[in-house]
């Protein structure tokens, strides 16, 4: 949780966390296609 | 009503003076050939929506092995038409409709011209017409992307000609009514944000147009018999300078009725503008040259044009994109926290979710978020492999364009249509009803298309079966689709219904309250 | 909302203002992201074991019909499949609605299959069994897949996902991999 310290910084802390976790899935799920690539037969 | 605000005299008034009021909501002086031609175009929009979406659902439910709805000719005319319809014209009659609002109603202004505004309008009708026409009649089934050496009636290709010049000159005028309001002392300063938004669409428009002629003359040219044939890589080259080009039109536009929403609904504007600006500007930037994602797979180019134009250009193009994102909400959120919201989400309890706009851009934002993702996966080069022209692909066009793009648009509609022609909304609690739908269907749809796409399902192909060899697991994914198929259609015939309506029958009011409802808990 | 102030003709000041903390923060993470996923995706290039076909030459119509159907005479057998000797090269050929000719490879071997079509654009699609791999082919450019089957016997189709014509979801092959 964001301590009140924090939230006097930041203007906008619930969109941040909105965003971060979004772009964390994001990420994750791009290397998880790599890794579904990855079991196709070998191609170049 | 009025209020008595001095009215910025021309430097040389040397016509009769056009018909103007002031909007009681906004306090812009809204001219009536303005008016006018923005509904327009805007009606020609949700008309075109509801030809394309018809086609669409008839191509959902003929996918659907359970229901195969219509015979394999049908079907492929009916892509052809759902592409034109539904990706092209909507689209474009919708932005031309927000180009001239924002370069007159928004700036205080007159049209550069009416008879070029009008001009413009009739020749994209016409164009539109040619071509439903001729596709209906079965004669132009290449699908809107008219790959040659496919060949379509003369007519396809004609109408899609005079439709695109028709939207240059929307352009021209759009752009030459800023220059005159800024001429005339009308305009002062930097362009408000919606136009400037609406500028750089109006730019990339431009440029995705001109692709287009220099991709559909030859192949106009080879239907006809002069042109012995167009290599089809160059073709596709071209076309796409076109069709990528005029999809980030269309991402701007939305990202521009976020905005509008945001401004209508909420009270209040992005949370900083120097980085929206910044961040349309990049769309500017970047956009051109990641055209290159449509043919990571194609022969002939080299890796380094598709690693550079399609890959990693492509991730840039996703920067822009997340700003906005940033900039809506957190203008959301900085704007509910100044009045009382506390706590991480507490904001999120301050807006009226029951509120149609706030719905359109809350769905929008969201199956846009997920299209983004979809869309940064596909445009990886080697990931590409296992997504090119799999059903993977409708999947990220319909999260973007249809849950992004299209939801933004209904969302914005019911703001301006009310307050261009004066009368509240008819069925308000229905809109908001059908957003939600609406998002839903598409939800469901695309979710299924991409487990499809997974499996290997092609994309445009009428029938799955393949005489019984197909593999299996094909059919559930693409009955599924066919069901979010189904939702969305009846959401989107609920928008057209609400807009007719309120055109027609809704009442007659001038109050802010009831013309631009507030999206504020 | 007073009637001189419109949020939606909303202001534009304070270009030369620093961006406030969030956005700052915001920018790192999206541009940090997009450099490892570009460095990642290069990367990829250079050592990954699955990536696009590079090599193409120009050919014609003509040509192709001619080479692939010399191929397919020279190793056609009687189930009208062709059955490709590890080390030799494959040649296909998409054309409105076939892929020809269908092929039966060793299973764990390496095989590099050239492909183009003959007419319209067509989409190479390898399906069946878990396996999803598409490229685009088009008349008049040829490209050379290299492929390691799988050491596991079995069917895959080849079905077609370009839009090519009225036939075009009838449009398959076969690549069968047999011990």
């Amino acid at each position: 949780m964001v301590e009140a310290s924090k939230r006097e910084r930041f203007e906008t802390p619930g969109t941040l966390v909105i965003l971060g976790i979004y772009l964390a899935m994001f990420i994750v799920m791009w290397f998880v296609a790599f890794l579904y690539l990855a079991t196709r037969w070998v191609i170049s | 009503m009025a209020v008595a605000e001095p009215v910025p005299t021309p430097l040389a008034d040397y016509r009769a003076t056009e018909a103007s009021r002031w909007c009681t909501v906004t306090g812009l002086r809204v001219y009536s050939g303005a008016q006018t031609l923005t509904i327009a175009n805007a009606v020609a929009a949700v008309l075109a929506l509801a030809i394309g979406g018809a086609f669409g659902v008839a191509i959902g439910l003929t996918r659907a092995p359970g229901m195969e709805l219509l015979g394999s000719s049908a079907f492929y005319a009916s892509l052809t038409g759902h592409g034109v319809a539904a990706l092209i014209l909507w689209p474009i009659f919708f932005e031309v409709a927000a180009m001239v609002f924002a370069s007159t109603i928004l700036l205080n202004a007159r049209m550069f011209s009416n008879t070029l505004g009008w001009l413009a309008f009739a020749l994209m009708v016409v164009g539109a017409l040619m071509t439903l026409v001729i596709i209906v009649s079965g004669d132009a089934s290449v699908a809107f992307t008219a790959y040659p050496p496919l060949k379509a009636s003369q007519i396809f290709y004609i109408g899609y000609l005079v439709f695109a010049v028709g939207a240059l000159l929307a352009i021209v005028n759009f752009t030459l009514s800023i220059a005159k309001a800024r001429a005339e002392g009308v305009l002062e300063g930097s362009l408000p944000l919606i136009t400037y938004g609406v500028a750089c669409a109006a730019i990339l428009a431009f440029l995705s147009i001109g692709s287009g002629l220099v991709a559909l003359l030859p192949a106009w040219f080879y239907s006809a018999g002069w042109l012995g044939g167009v290599d089809p890589i160059v073709y596709r080259a071209w076309f796409w300078g076109l069709g990528h080009t005029l999809q980030y039109v269309n991402v701007v536009a939305m990202v521009v009725c976020w905005y509008g929403i945001l401004a209508l609904a909420l009270g209040t504007g992005p949370v900083n503008q120097k980085f929206t600006r910044v961040a349309f500007i990049l769309y500017l930037v970047f956009t051109v040259p990641v055209l290159g994602h449509h043919f990571l797979v194609d022969p002939s180019l080299s890796t380094g044009v598709k690693i550079v134009g399609g890959t990693m250009l492509g991730f840039a193009l996703g920067v822009p994109s997340l700003m906005h994102g940033l900039a809506v909400m957190g203008g959301a959120e900085a704007h509910l926290r100044k009045q009382g919201a506390t706590g991480l989400f507490g904001w999120l309890k301050r807006v009226k979710w029951g509120n149609p706009g706030i719905a359109a851009l809350a769905v929008s934002m969201l199956i846009f978020a997920i299209g983004g993702w979809n869309g940064t996966a596909e445009t990886t080069l080697p990931l590409n492999m296992v997504s090119h022209n799999t059903m993977w692909v409708p999947a990220h066009l319909h999260q973007v364009v249809t849950g992004g793009t299209t939801v933004a648009f209904m969302g914005f509609a019911y703001y301006l249509i009310p307050l261009l022609v004066r009368r509240r909304l008819w069925g308000f609690k229905w809109a908001t009803f059908q957003i939600y739908l609406y998002g839903v269907g598409m939800f469901v749809m695309t979710m299924a298309q991409s487990w499809a796409g997974t499996l290997g399902v092609p994309r445009r192909t009428w029938e799955i079966g393949y005489s019984g060899q197909a593999p299996s697991g094909w059919d559930l994914p693409m009955n599924i689709a066919g069901f979010g198929a189904g939702l969305s259609g009846v959401a989107g015939a609920l928008f057209v219904v609400i807009m007719v309506a309120t055109l027609l029958i809704g009442k007659r009011t001038d109050d802010p309250a009831e013309l631009a409802p507030s999206g504020l808990a | 909302m007073a009637a001189t102030e419109s949020p939606i003709a909303s202001l534009p000041p304070g270009w030369s203002k620093r961006l406030p903390r969030d956005e700052r923060l915001f920018m790192w993470l999206i541009v940090v992201s997009a450099l490892v996923m570009s460095v990642f995706s290069i990367g990829w290039l250079v050592w990954g074991n699955q990536n696009v076909p590079t090599a193409s030459y120009r050919t014609t119509p003509e040509r192709w019909g001619a080479t692939v159907s010399a191929f397919s005479d020279k190793y056609k057998g009687a189930d009208g499949k062709a059955h490709v000797p590890p080390g030799t090269d494959a040649y296909m050929m998409g054309a409105r609605y076939v892929f020809y000719p269908d092929l039966v490879l060793k299973a764990g071997h390496k095989y590099t299959i050239w492909i183009s079509s003959v007419d319209v654009l067509h989409g190479f699609s390898i399906v069946g069994n878990h396996e999803n791999i598409n490229l685009e082919i088009a008349p008049m450019h040829a490209i050379g897949a290299t492929i390691t089957t799988p050491s596991t016997p079995g069917t895959y189709l080849i079905v077609c996902n370009e839009y090519c014509g009225l036939g075009h979801h009838g449009m398959l092959g076969h690549i069968i991999v047999e011990r």
